[in-house]
């Protein structure tokens, strides 16, 4: 198992290498990518084919001491396999759409953007391995610091600003309360380790400070982006939209909330957390934070910011349901971050489209934008299903756990839940309005918008193809989604 | 044979270079002098090596010069603590030397470069002297040495503010050398013996004697003359700016930890013998100054223009977390106090190296002309992606990111502190490392995510000795980041080996080949 792990992590690091070294030759560099990154995936399912049988009980690997109180350790269960099989599956469809739009937008720097593409993919995937809060915390820092220079790509003013934000947002965050957290966990149970049930020496804390500590690690894992320390992922938009894809909707927001289910499941308990009174307020802030995420997403005309702030929202439905700390929700919990990660890559990619093929990016401006790009819009359409929670699409199966999930404990938060569902009615569905049912204006090319061109058809063939396996993922999934369920379910363990 | 030469390392590892000094001096020519000075380097760092090989094997090494025992006699006293220090000044300086090569050619005048590593290695042996000596006077001599050699490498180079500067810190040094004497002079009297352990034990008469207090506070603000620690540290970042790179480098690598070190010394044997309640005001001393140096230090870190500055500012930062450690080694609480020596101890190392890399690789850049102004750098770190890429590890490392040293130190400081609950201390600690991230991260965004000077000529990457003294320390932080144990392993050793006082654990070290006719042959 050391060994495939290894190769597993290293396999993007390679990557890295591969496109450095093929600095002069785009094709040979773009396509070798893809090779890799199908070589990445095919080792996350062997690893998954071989030690499926042995699932239930979770497959631990000490390395060595790093000090005398740190270790270096990874663990393989279901939930480290499900990220990881995500996070590495879908960064093929990536590279394949970040191809054709990279050179349909004629980006610079390419080279940097595909090479530091898989550091980030090595991380999460390292955060999904990871066999203790130390090891976790390592591939943490590596993820925010290697996502860096993806998204101040631009090099300009305003992405700088919005890169800046980013990295000062979630290194303070993750030093100032993550950090600590897993100090005073160490010193004060002597482990960090993850275990079924929680670390046993949780009993004899009096319940405020398991409270606290509960808060810091909620909080200080701003990858999850609850509020206030969401402002980051709007920000993290002015990334090319692959990025914006894959992390800030799949690998980099998902381990954020990955390591929340962790810390919930592995170091606490929840059935510890269950029995500690005031432990719902974990769950009270990630109501607020869905509400308002959403609300402010009603009024974004950008439709990046849009989908970004929709995504703020998504994420704390997963720790709403991670709060609730009853089995079904926390099995739900998990199946959401596949649920929301098909829908959500499926529309990033299609506003990626939509700017490389008319330059629009503005809700505003999608106007009868459906009969020029009828395939994107499609796909588009589906994973607007998807996210919204309706059928045929996984998030409805996803999203009707999750309520399923909380109803068994609080009434307040099916209200919320079915609150915001009408909210992403709102700001979701009059995308798809204004581009089948109404006719294109023709501002394009006027004072107001002179970038933007009318006569466009669909974005690069990789674009479109990329959109369509991910929206058909998303509909295969509600097909047969027992396979899923059954995954979720062995995270529990026995 | 070998185990005559081995037994006689506590007195090789100084002599050797103080003996090689005016050897150079006579050689005259570059080249030769430039090897050889490598070659005494290089053996040193086995020399000490082998000493922690020795003291790990069999405990304290204490070394009789002239056969005089050691109350009488200048005794050279190898424990823990300083087989660690020794291996830091010795590894961080033989990192250094193929770097220097380019380095020193840049930065010194030709014809004064032999100059320079005449200075270099008597520096170096004071710096060493002063962490085997176990003797008070002895140590004021070394510290001499040390300080005369570092005031002339500073007025070394090209630039003629460097001169101002050294001037400025001979002031600053020499005050602090004449407190450290007056306090010898003081204990002395008290004592009547110069030989550190010998007094410490007397002084337990004394516990209660405003000698011993007004002492203490001479040598306190003496060694934090030296040390820079806020709010004496004025004289550190002209010095370190204005100096010429080799020198820079070398300073900041080895010289405040050594004051420092001396620091802890005189902290563990004369601070701690002195009664409950003026250790108690000991501790707020230290741990106040620390977290203000820490904290301000930092802040204007964030503020400078100029990459010398900001890391010399950030020295004073990083010196603030060791004084506060040093704090928190007068806990009446045990493991506190042992925790808190053992956090001092590993931050010193770890950042004796991560400061040696930053200067090399800013010494590489401004070879180069990207640096040391922020200016000069902006959107030019792509022509030299290695360089920059070393030095961002130094910086990630300075920062606390796990996988670096700097994060083994920063674990030890947060363990230290929150084991005594002193809450205040854990959120300084926190809050310094985001503002290390911020003074940082500055340095990368202009260096990479701005467009270059349209005027700006091309540059192209260091030379490759540069290179090659970078990746080795860059590739130190990082194996010690994921892998420290053996380092810790043996500082988790001096809290030990300071409380236990074990003079039944000394190897008596050769005696003085005069001495063998009395039959004393070595064991």
């Amino acid at each position: 198992m050391l060994t495939s792990l290894f190769l597993i992590l290293l396999t993007p690091l390679l990557t890295s290498l591969w496109v450095l070294i093929n600095r002069n030759f785009p094709n040979q560099r773009d396509y070798g990518a893809i090779v890799f990154a199908i070589g990445t995936f095919i080792q996350v399912a062997l690893l998954t084919y071989r030690i499926f049988p042995q699932l239930a009980d979770p497959q631990i690997l000490n390395l060595w001491h790093i000090t005398p109180s740190i270790t270096l350790s990874f663990r393989v269960d279901s939930l480290s396999l499900i990220f990881a099989l995500l996070a590495s599956g879908l960064w093929i469809v990536t590279t394949l759409y970040a191809i054709g739009y990279m050179r349909g937008h004629h980006e610079h720097a390419q080279t940097r953007f595909f090479a530091f593409f898989p550091l980030a993919i090595s991380a999460a995937l390292g955060i999904a391995f990871s066999g203790d809060l130390i090891t976790l915390f390592f591939f943490y820092e590596v993820l925010t610091f290697g996502t860096w220079p993806l998204v101040a790509h631009a090099e300009t003013m305003k992405a700088r600003k919005g890169a800046r934000k980013y990295i000062i947002t979630l290194v303070a965050t993750s030093m100032m309360l993550f950090l600590p957290a897993i100090m005073i966990t160490v010193i004060a149970t002597g482990t960090a380790q993850f275990t079924n049930g929680g670390i046993a020496a949780f009993d004899s804390f009096r319940p405020i400070s398991i409270l606290i500590l509960l808060a810091m690690f909620a909080w200080g894992i701003s990858k999850a982006a609850l509020m206030p320390f969401h402002g980051w992922l709007p920000a993290a938009m002015v990334a090319p939209t692959p990025v914006s894809a894959l992390l800030h909707a799949v690998a980099v927001v998902k381990a954020g909330v990955f390591t929340i289910i962790r810390v919930i499941m592995h170091i606490f308990g929840y059935e510890r957390l269950a029995d500690i009174p005031m432990s719902e307020f974990l769950s009270w802030a990630a109501i607020f934070t869905l509400l308002t995420a959403s609300l402010i997403a009603l009024r974004q005309d950008n439709l990046k910011k849009r989908l970004a702030f929709s995504t703020v929202s998504q994420l704390s439905y997963i720790v709403l349901a991670a709060s609730i700390f009853t089995p079904t929700a926390i099995i739900a919990a998990i199946m959401h971050i596949v649920g929301h990660a098909f829908g959500k890559i499926t529309l990033f990619f299609g506003a990626g489209a939509i700017m490389v093929a008319s330059h629009k990016t503005q809700v505003s401006q999608l106007d009868g934008i459906g009969r020029r790009m009828p395939i994107t819009m499609t796909a588009f359409t589906i994973g607007i299903l998807s996210v919204i929670g309706l059928p045929p699409a996984l998030g409805f199966i996803t999203k009707f756990k999750i309520l399923f999930g909380v109803a068994e404990q609080s009434y307040l938060a099916v209200a919320a839940l079915i609150i915001s569902t009408f909210l992403n009615c709102a700001y979701l569905l009059p995308i798809i309005w204004r581009a089948w049912f109404k006719t294109e204006s023709s501002t394009a090319g006027s004072i107001s918008d002179p970038d933007v061109i009318n006569q466009h058809g669909e974005a690069p063939i990789q674009c479109w193809l990329a959109m369509i396996i991910t929206a058909a993922l998303a509909l295969i999934f509600f097909a047969f989604p027992a396979g899923l369920e059954k995954f979720a379910t062995l995270a529990l363990g026995r | 044979m070998l185990e005559k030469v081995i037994s006689q390392i506590p007195a090789l590892i100084v002599v050797l270079p103080l003996v090689g000094a005016p050897l150079m001096m006579l050689i005259h020519r570059r080249n030769i002098v430039y090897m050889l000075t490598s070659l005494i380097m290089y053996i040193n760092v086995v020399f000490a090596l082998i000493l922690m090989v020795q003291v790990a094997k069999y405990g304290v090494i204490s070394y009789h010069f002239g056969g005089w025992a050691p109350p009488i006699g200048i005794e050279f006293r190898i424990d823990h603590l300083s087989a660690v220090i020794l291996l830091l000044v010795t590894l961080s300086t033989a990192i250094m030397m193929p770097w220097m090569y380019n380095a020193c050619k840049e930065f010194i005048e030709n014809k004064r470069e032999y100059l320079f590593f005449v200075l270099l290695l008597l520096n170096y042996a004071g710096l060493l002297g002063m962490a085997a000596t176990n003797d008070a006077f002895n140590l004021f001599v070394f510290l001499e040495i040390s300080s005369l050699s570092t005031y002339a490498m500073i007025a070394l180079g090209k630039e003629r503010r460097g001169v101002m500067a050294a001037f400025n810190y001979l002031l600053m040094g020499t005050i602090g050398a004449t407190f450290y004497i007056i306090a010898v002079s003081m204990l002395y009297q008290l004592t009547g013996s110069l030989n550190i352990s010998d007094m410490a034990a007397r002084l337990s008469e004394h516990k209660d004697s405003k000698t011993l207090f007004v002492a203490l506070a001479f040598i306190f603000t003496g060694f934090a003359l030296k040390a820079a620690i806020f709010p004496l540290h004025a004289w550190l970042p002209r010095a370190y700016t204005y100096a010429p790179n080799p020198t820079t480098t070398f300073l900041a690598a080895t010289a405040t930890k050594v004051s420092l070190y001396a620091l802890i010394r005189m902290g563990i044997n004369f601070f701690e013998v002195s009664s409950e309640s003026s250790s108690g005001i000991y501790a707020f001393i230290f741990i106040s100054l620390g977290i203000a140096a820490m904290v301000i230090g930092a802040a204007s870190a964030t503020r400078q223009h100029n990459l010398k500055q900001i890391l010399a500012f950030s020295s004073i930062s990083q010196m603030g977390y060791m004084v506060m450690a040093i704090g928190f080694s007068f806990s009446p609480d045990v493991a506190v106090a042992d925790a808190g020596i053992v956090a001092a101890t590993v931050h010193m190392f770890n950042h004796a190296i991560l400061k040696g890399l930053l200067f090399m690789a800013v010494g590489a850049m401004a070879m180069r002309g990207i640096a040391p102004w922020l200016i000069q750098l902006q959107g030019r770190a792509r022509n030299m992606p290695l360089t920059v890429g070393l030095f961002i590890i130094g910086g990630l490392g300075l920062i606390g990111v796990p996988g670096s040293i700097g994060f083994i130190s920063k674990w030890y400081l947060i363990r230290m502190a929150v084991l005594q609950e002193n809450w205040f201390a854990v959120i300084a600690i926190l809050a310094t490392s985001a503002l290390a991230f911020v003074y940082f991260w500055r340095i990368i965004e202009v260096g990479f995510m701005m467009k270059p000077h349209p005027k700006a000529p091309k540059t192209h990457e260091a030379p490759k000795p540069m290179l090659f003294s970078m990746i080795v320390s860059a590739a130190i932080v990082v194996v010690l980041g994921v892998y420290s144990n053996p380092l810790t392993g043996f500082i988790k050793e001096i809290p030990d080996e300071i409380r236990n006082n074990p003079p039944q654990k000394i190897v008596v070290p050769m005696k003085p080949l005069s001495k063998k006719a009395k039959g004393e042959g070595y064991h």
